[in-house]
């Protein structure tokens, strides 16, 4: 296929969350970018789609799914598809991504981003829907590293590896989770730079930043609380590697005011001046 | 010990069945580590599951949530997620047959007013998100000339969504969403017709009358204006007809309800 590289630097961004709809067209908060769940405007009309007019409006948007299931053995839903091109067409996004895993089988859907092994076999598959994707979609696609709890028995690369050959295979770009770096490395017992390491330059389109819930004996990826320490020095380390990346904090739990969000986005800005890159 | 030659189907088959039959056994093919057991594990996979489910359900279903009481409503939940996997792409519509199932399970078979708040609220979220589509004012109206207004036909908001009730279910989904202590539920004598509708972004409800409410489902149902007026014939006078008709009509557009006149 034929596709532009659309690696640009959008900046620093927040996902689009509805508690914060009004204040973001009242006070025009110093947000460079938004991200949006792309399901949650796959709807007919009302509220939705008329507050994510209006802020597109203002501010640059990419489209973050989670129901594409890439790594699904059903066949892929082009329903699904069409009604994701049709709203890029919509808002003319940066890019759009989803996430290297699965959802479902048998036309289930269980809602959660479920690991692939890390097999050969995944990634021909994998590869071969991310060509079929990028070719109705007509743009190269953003895949994100999940978090995981388990452990497949016949698994036979790391985590990196499989997620660098679907990159280099299908040439798709990649969405780097540093939370979802931190979450494994401390749940499959790896150091966390050696996935940073190892993940190939020239594919990193954009960064996740989170918070998690720290169990002791596992963490779970929950979105609901403040970035900690660890992970931004995680996220210190991505940008020494990759150098500026569009960086976006997520949070889709226990949704602070605006105001606590734009902090914590400080800091990444504060994070990365202080590397002297350039934003 | 673990089958090697495994392929990602038989795992993504093995691995939803452990999730939907909430297996307490991981399938084989998980591995322990020394921090925590492939049964601890794994169960973050079947817990999620249903967390997120519940979740989903919650953000339709509010009033019923309050009605029921947490331990109650998690039962609830846990019933029907059980028995209806999602075969949306969208999470946004997991809940649509919550009501189909709250009026064949017991204990809920036997409560109507349960599936009752359950098809209120569900018709609620419809509207909420259904298509938008412009609204025609007085003067279109006012212009239909007097030899089309017997053939004139309506196109509704598509938010639209008429409701039979048997009680006071949209006191009890009102007091819910003040976060009112809720009153009971109340059998109306007779069956009560409701409107739901989206109006500049608002969602509204109000009462229909007997004949208004024939009025409104009349014309959903593709009839012309005669036909209506004829219909109506069964409450009001003849000569009065067609003044109960226009004032329906006037009230449908104070409301934001008619997006076309037609004439076929």
């Amino acid at each position: 296929m034929s596709v532009v590289n659309q690696r640009r630097n959008l900046g620093f961004g927040l996902g689009l969350r509805t508690n914060h709809y009004e204040t973001i067209l009242a006070d025009k908060p110093p947000v460079d970018w938004f991200e949006i769940i792309t399901e949650n405007y796959l709807v007919p009309g009302g509220k939705p789609l008329h507050y994510l007019d209006s802020i597109r409006a203002d501010y640059p948007m990419v489209m973050h799914g989670v129901s594409l299931s890439i790594g699904s053995t059903d066949a892929l839903n082009f329903d699904y598809l069409r009604q994701v091109k049709a709203l890029a067409e919509r808002i003319d996004p940066a890019w759009i991504s989803d996430h290297l895993c699965w959802t479902g089988v048998n036309g289930v859907n269980l809602h959660d981003l479920l690991p692939l092994p890390y097999t050969e076999e995944a990634i021909r598959h994998v590869a071969d829907r991310v060509n079929t994707v990028q070719d109705f979609l007509g743009r190269q696609i953003l895949l994100e590293n999940v978090s995981s709890y388990i452990t497949y028995a016949h698994s036979e690369m790391s985590e990196w590896d499989f997620l660098n050959a679907v990159a280099e295979r299908s040439d798709c770009l990649i969405l780097l989770d540093i939370n979802n770096i931190f979450v494994s490395a401390r749940n499959h017992a790896f150091d966390p730079l050696d996935y940073l390491d190892n993940v190939l330059v020239n594919r990193v389109q954009q960064f996740h930043i989170a918070g998690h819930l720290d169990l002791e004996h596992i963490i779970i990826d929950t979105h609901s609380d403040t970035v900690i320490d660890s992970v931004w020095k995680l996220y210190e380390a991505a940008l020494r590697r990759f150098g500026m990346i569009s960086t976006m904090i997520e949070r889709d739990d226990n949704i602070p005011p605006m105001n606590e969000l734009l902090a914590e986005l400080d800091i990444a800005r504060q994070i990365t001046a202080s590397l002297e890159l350039v934003a | 010990m673990t089958d090697k030659a495994l392929s990602l189907n038989e795992l993504q088959q093995a691995f939803q069945s452990a999730v939907l039959q909430l297996q307490d056994t991981p399938p084989d093919f998980v591995v322990d580590t020394d921090q925590a057991s492939s049964t601890v594990r794994f169960k973050v996979y079947t817990d999620a599951y249903r967390l997120r489910l519940i979740e989903a359900l919650s953000a339709d279903y509010p009033a019923l949530q309050q009605y029921l009481g947490d331990e109650d409503y998690d039962t609830m939940c846990r019933a029907y997620i059980d028995t209806s996997p999602s075969d949306q792409f969208s999470i946004r519509w997991f809940g649509r047959h919550l009501n189909r199932f709250l009026t064949a399970a017991q204990p809920y078979a036997s409560q109507a007013e349960v599936a009752e708040l359950t098809a209120f609220e569900w018709a609620l979220s419809e509207a909420f998100d259904a298509p938008d589509k412009a609204v025609i004012d007085y003067n279109r109206m006012a212009a239909i000339a007097a030899d089309e207004w017997p053939s004139l036909k309506l196109t509704l908001h598509p938010s639209l969504r008429r409701i039979d009730l048997q009680y006071n279910t949209p006191q009890i989904w009102q007091a819910a969403t003040d976060k009112d202590p809720l009153p009971l539920f109340t059998a109306n004598p007779d069956t009560q017709a409701w409107i739901i509708w989206r109006q500049h972004l608002k969602l509204l409800f109000r009462s229909l009358s007997v004949e208004e409410a024939f009025a409104v489902d009349a014309f959903i149902k593709g009839e012309s204006f005669a036909d209506v007026c004829s219909g109506l014939c069964e409450w009001f006078d003849e000569e009065q007809v067609i003044m109960h008709a226009a004032g329906y009509l006037q009230a449908w557009l104070r409301d934001g309800w008619i997006v076309e006149c037609r004439f076929q």
